[in-house]
């Protein structure tokens, strides 16, 4: 009898497809986490005031602020959220959209469910490929202002504006929808939590875009689907509007590995928020805090016990808020980070090379920045909240 | 020029670090477990890989994402092997492995598994790929599909059986793994 590894036996080409397929799947935490911001916004919270905190470490002039529903952002960053959710049903299918502004780039995802078990796509929207279990389509969604379509972005962030520009202009092209509609055998079977899908789900599918958002912020955007030639399938008037910020009880933590991360609790003492500048050089050798990610944190009752904290993030903004779990209903007066990891930046020497057109060779020591992560399993940090 | 060179390739690195550094973490960390400096290196050959050679990606046989994970696996699955043929510190598979008779063809058993997971749904690929390939735990394939650890225990319970089925239909088997320790 032989042995053999799983990815040993397959070949290359269908261990990426089998990767691609796996963390193309959908994700039920930003859809969640969306849906409760718009709802925030909906409510118009009580803000309590705009308050503004100093950043971390000596030298540093940041600004940090909380927004409610998305936690530390750090001053100058311009956030727009729904101020409602936009759903509608037409055919066989409900849409929802939920989108975010934020620094530039407005981030889009349309998310469809039907009650059918074999529901009619729309008129003129052709499958790419039937395969047992999901359908492909492909269809062409812009975000207008105006009239005019804007451009389509990929976002990242760096504190590069320049090669950021550089970076979206290399990539502006028109990108087609690609939605997987998937068939859901039974719900009770579902990959997908019913509780955060429409009653009665049988079929759902997602997609996401990014648009380069005006300089002057637009309140009014209209979302537009249309098949590939041309045909509208949809359109929809989509609102941003300018996220809500909200006073906030801070404190400021030494690491371990060095360095500072500040740390906002919202108003209501129900979410915590962590901020790190990583422009601020923490020591002789270059080194910066990248990233403080708590592993364990929980949300201390008053009655002394603790409630694990719920974790919702936008995670292409980088934005990630801990929250006191909904079955959590007396007053927190303490949070307890347990356990984080801690990412550093810092600068390497190495030897490298490069070719010249000539095919001649270049030498050279290459300075890069690398990660280097700590994990701290005992931090026990206690942050207790004024009473 | 080489100092924009270099401050290209570095702003490169550090958009690959933000965006991607946690999946990589995970990807690493489940091949190596808490072999921490062992996966923080994997994690940074894979980016310093992808920044040198950017060229060798090819979109259309997938995303970033995908190929940022397929290099950092490969390096971690190449460390495990340094350090099981250096014997320093066993390390366990939690998710098994394929047997075949020793008579059966390497291409006979590719074809086999193949029709096996052919008969699968997506969301059991999905299952199979996070927890067969990639040997993910369940706290963290929890949080993709937004299901508890033990939600996602009882299908990988469910996944396994049927996968044994599929397989012995194929002429194949396959061999119970440890138990994965969470991260």
């Amino acid at each position: 009898m032989r042995t053999f590894e799983w990815d040993e036996i397959l070949e290359q080409d269908e261990f990426v497809t089998l990767t691609q397929e796996a963390l193309e799947s959908p994700r039920k935490q930003s859809r969640w986490s969306w849906k409760r911001l718009g709802a925030i916004a909906a409510c118009a919270a009580v803000v309590l005031g705009v308050l503004n905190y100093s950043a971390l470490a000596a030298g540093a002039d940041k600004l940090v602020r909380y927004l409610t529903g998305l936690g530390a952002v750090e001053e100058g960053m311009e956030v727009y959220v729904q101020p409602a959710p936009l759903e509608w049903t037409s055919g066989d299918w409900t849409y929802s959209v939920e989108a975010i502004q934020y620094a530039g780039t407005i981030s889009v995802k349309v998310n469809q469910t039907s009650t059918q078990n074999e529901p009619q796509l729309d008129g003129g929207l052709l499958a790419d490929e039937n395969q047992e279990g999901w359908t492909d389509i492909t269809y062409r969604l812009e975000l207008l202002v105006d009239g005019e379509a804007l451009k389509q972005a990929v976002r990242f962030m760096n504190g590069n504006d320049e090669y950021n520009a550089l970076f979206n202009e290399r990539f502006y092209g028109k990108w087609d929808a690609n939605c997987r509609l998937y068939q859901i055998e039974g719900i009770e079977e579902g990959w997908l939590p019913a509780e955060w899908m429409p009653e009665g789900t049988r079929c759902y599918g997602t997609t996401s875009m990014s648009y380069a958002a005006k300089e002057t912020p637009a309140e009014s955007y209209c979302l537009r689907a249309s098949t590939l030639d041309g045909q509208v399938l949809w359109e929809q008037p989509l609102k941003l509007v300018p996220a809500e910020e909200q006073s906030a009880f801070t404190e400021r933590r030494a690491l371990p590995s060095g360095g500072e991360v500040l740390i906002l609790v919202g108003g209501d003492g129900r979410s915590l928020s962590l901020y790190t500048d990583r422009n601020v050089v923490i020591d002789s050798l270059g080194n910066r805090v990248w990233n403080v990610e708590p592993q364990k944190l929980f949300f201390v009752g008053a009655s002394g016990k603790e409630y694990p904290a719920d974790t919702r993030s936008i995670f292409q903004f980088d934005l990630v808020e801990y929250t006191a779990p909904a079955e959590m209903e007396e007053p927190v007066i303490a949070i307890r980070i347990a356990s984080a990891s801690v990412t550093n930046a810092l600068y390497h020497e190495i030897a490298s090379k490069f070719m010249l057109e000539n095919g001649e060779t270049v030498r050279y020591m290459d300075r890069q920045l690398v990660p280097i992560r700590f994990y701290y399993e005992d931090l026990d940090w206690l942050i207790e909240l004024p009473q | 020029m080489e100092m924009l060179w270099n401050q290209s390739r570095e702003a490169e690195a550090q958009r690959v670090c933000q965006e991607y550094r946690r999946l990589l973490d995970t990807v690493a960390r489940s091949v190596l477990g808490n072999r921490r400096e062992d996966c923080e290196e994997c994690v940074q050959d894979a980016i310093w890989s992808y920044v040198s050679s950017p060229e060798r990606w090819d979109p259309e046989r997938g995303s970033e994402r995908t190929y940022l994970c397929v290099l950092t696996r490969s390096r971690a699955i190449d460390r495990r092997r340094q350090l099981e043929a250096r014997r320093e510190d066993p390390l366990e598979d939690c998710a098994g492995r394929l047997t075949a008779e020793d008579h059966m063809e390497r291409a006979a058993v590719r074809d086999g598994l193949r029709r096996a997971l052919e008969s699968l749904s997506p969301q059991e690929r999905w299952l199979f790929t996070l927890h067969f390939l990639y040997q993910w735990p369940s706290r963290e394939i929890g949080e993709v599909l937004g299901l508890t650890p033990n939600a996602v225990d009882a299908r990988t319970a469910r996944l396994r059986k049927k996968l044994k089925r599929l397989l012995a239909l194929q002429g194949l088997g396959m061999e119970k793994g440890a138990e994965h320790e969470n991260l």
